[in-house]
């Protein structure tokens, strides 16, 4: 017999990323109760550059591309997202224009965690709020970090190349 | 192919935007319809935005929030019905009190005539010898078989306070030279008066028996409306009126300002007391109100999801920023607006007990209330005052009238400096023209309550339709 509410199923994919690692099972629950499930088809836009934020995407099924148009109109593809890959993260944060469109290139089902849904959570389960944050912050310190390295190994290119000049 | 163009647009574009205006129109015909209904739930969600925070909090501290809500809505069930047993009776009666004194009370005496002869009974006329006693409209003549019975209505509508006696004489085709005749006598001191112990009395008239449950009816004391003093000014001043202008000679004025302010006061003044009982004691208050509200409450995230689930990917990132800061702004105005009634509301009703005024219950919280509407309210505010003090004290001087304006004054001057920092989303600046605008129409469509919720609902479409089109400029619609 089954008795739904002591099932431990797996929640799904999305527990897996790094945000969400650090969760209790009861923790990843309530994340679960605010999460929004979406599909797109083939070619539909995920988000769009230029536009204001709204949240993070995790990617269940399908791929999603996320690329960026230059000021001179072409496209710079950045990254694929695969299932159990996110996008979008930084949204969390605030409201800022993406930096890139996201676009599906096959039938997709995606998870999406939005900023508004995180702040009530995090008011009405403040230990929870901190961890996702405190992982969001982890993932924004690292890619400055590296961009940090580059910044350096840029700059020293430029040095070497100028002494040689 | 091209398209043919009217007027520089598309046939196409043009058939959508009368689309679009017809299913405008039809849904503001709907709602304006169903506002009834839509009453219940308007009241819900407003609260619904004053709650959420509290079972929020409650969340926060660990309570459920199924049990949260549960709390919440005890506690504000309980404070409401301990508000009707204790405050609204008293604010209800004193707008009653308010209403006798400005309409005066008007007192109705009926009295009973049966047929206890053999033949039939003609009434054609009454004739009151005062016209301070008026006789209730009555389909006359009024025909009594024998053995039926009628009554006859007659109020007293004082002009003074003097001592007044009248007769009304009930007169009949059937023999004039006997007629009924009632004695009526007002604000006369009980003890002089003689008609308070008149008994009924049984009377022939030639072959008829007629019989009067009473013959003569004592009024008592009874104060003249303020309304009633102003048409005796008025009337005063008719003869040098007609002086300056002749045109004026069969023109009352003071009987045809008197009836306009009689209609427009009596409208107002009926209306409100019924309407605030009947709006707390309705049945579907009662119990659709809490229920909407738990809803909202309990499930009011969920519900919100499932409705952002049915729109289409292209447009969901947006409306759902829209509903954010919609949300965020309406929140921020309604709770801003209740808590700013409530402040005035007790500030007015403590200035003006200290100054000593009777009535400063129904006057703190027209003030209050009335505060709502930019401009118009705290002027609102010091007329209600002004009539509590001249009901208080029957006349108008300065020495009376001054206090009341100085509280006021002192009421807006601390809403300015304390209540509108602290409730800043509460200032939607509207304005003046497109506030006296819609209050007027929210008069016109739903009398004083149109008109208190005029600049609120105003304000909230403003704000919506603000924040659309701010937050559109800053997306890229193709």
């Amino acid at each position: 017999m089954k008795i739904p509410w002591i099932r431990r199923s797996n929640l799904g994919v999305w527990t897996k990323i790094p945000l969400f690692e650090e969760l209790s099972r009861r923790e990843q629950q309530d994340v679960n109760a605010v999460l929004q499930h979406k599909t797109y088809k083939k070619g539909e836009l995920v988000f769009q550059q230029g536009n204001p934020g709204t949240g993070l995407f995790v990617v269940i099924t399908g791929s999603v591309d996320v690329q960026q148009e230059e000021d001179d109109g072409t496209i710079l593809h950045l990254a694929s997202a695969k299932p159990g890959e996110f996008i979008g993260e930084l949204a969390l944060l605030d409201d800022s224009l993406r930096t890139a469109s996201a676009i599906a290139v096959d039938d997709t089902s995606v998870v999406a965690l939005y900023r508004t849904d995180l702040l009530a959570l995090s008011e009405s389960r403040p230990r929870l709020g901190v961890k996702i944050l405190m992982q969001l912050s982890q993932i924004v310190a690292e890619r400055l970090r590296r961009t940090n390295r580059a910044l350096k190994e840029v700059r020293l290119m430029a040095d070497t190349a100028s002494e040689g000049a | 192919m091209e398209e043919p163009t009217r007027g520089g647009l598309t046939v196409s574009q043009f058939l959508r935007g009368v689309l679009i205006a017809v299913v405008l129109v039809s849904a503001g015909w709907i709602l304006y319809t169903i506002r009834g209904t839509l009453m219940p739930f308007g009241i819900a969600f407003v609260l619904s935005y004053l709650l959420i925070p509290v079972v929020d909090y409650l969340e926060s501290h660990r309570v459920n929030r199924m049990a949260g809500t549960a709390l919440v809505l005890v506690s504000i069930i309980g404070i409401f019905v301990v508000s009707i047993v204790t405050f609204v009776p008293v604010l209800v009666t004193g707008m009653g009190d308010m209403k006798d004194s400005i309409l005066g009370n008007r007192p109705t005496w009926s009295c009973v005539i049966a047929n206890r002869g053999w033949d039939v009974v003609r009434f054609t006329e009454v004739k009151i010898s005062n016209a301070d006693f008026v006789l209730d409209p009555t389909i006359l003549p009024v025909e009594l078989a024998p053995g039926e019975q009628d009554t006859i209505s007659i109020s007293f509508v004082p002009t003074s306070m003097t001592p007044t006696v009248a007769t009304a004489v009930i007169l009949g085709d059937n023999d004039g030279s006997d007629p009924l005749v009632l004695r009526l006598s007002g604000n006369l001191s009980e003890a002089s008066d003689p008609l308070n112990f008149v008994p009924g009395k049984v009377k022939s008239l030639g072959a008829v028996q007629l019989a009067l449950s009473d013959s003569a009816h004592a009024f008592g004391r009874v104060e003249p409306g303020y309304l009633m003093h102003f048409k005796m000014q008025i009337a005063a001043l008719q003869p040098q009126m007609q002086k300056a202008f002749p045109s004026f000679e069969n023109f009352d004025i003071a009987k045809r300002i008197g009836d306009f302010l009689q209609g427009a006061a009596t409208e107002v003044l009926n209306e409100t007391p019924a309407l605030l009982s009947s709006v707390l004691s309705g049945m579907t208050f009662l119990v659709i109100v809490p229920l909407v509200l738990f809803f909202l409450l309990a499930e009011g995230r969920s519900i919100k999801r499932s409705l952002i689930e049915i729109i289409p990917n292209q447009y969901f990132e947006m409306v759902l920023n829209l509903l954010h800061r919609i949300d965020l702004q309406l929140g921020g105005y309604i709770r801003g607006m209740v808590m700013s009634v409530v402040l005035i509301s007790m500030l007015s009703m403590l200035g003006l007990r200290v100054i000593g005024l009777r009535d400063y219950l129904v006057v703190g919280t027209i003030a209050g209330v009335a505060n709502i509407i930019p401009y118009l309210g705290p002027l609102i505010g010091i007329f209600a005052g002004t009539i509590a003090v001249i009901l208080q004290y029957s006349t108008l001087g300065w020495g009376t009238i001054l206090p009341v304006v100085i509280v006021f004054l002192a009421v807006q001057l601390a809403d300015n400096v304390f209540v509108q920092p602290v409730v800043v989303a509460r200032s939607v600046n509207l304005h003046p023209l497109i506030v006296i605008f819609v209050v007027l129409v929210g008069s016109q469509m739903f009398g004083a309550v149109g008109m208190l919720l005029a600049v609120p609902l105003t304000a909230v479409v403003k704000v919506s339709v603000q924040t659309v089109y701010e937050s559109l400029r800053s997306y890229s619609l193709t």
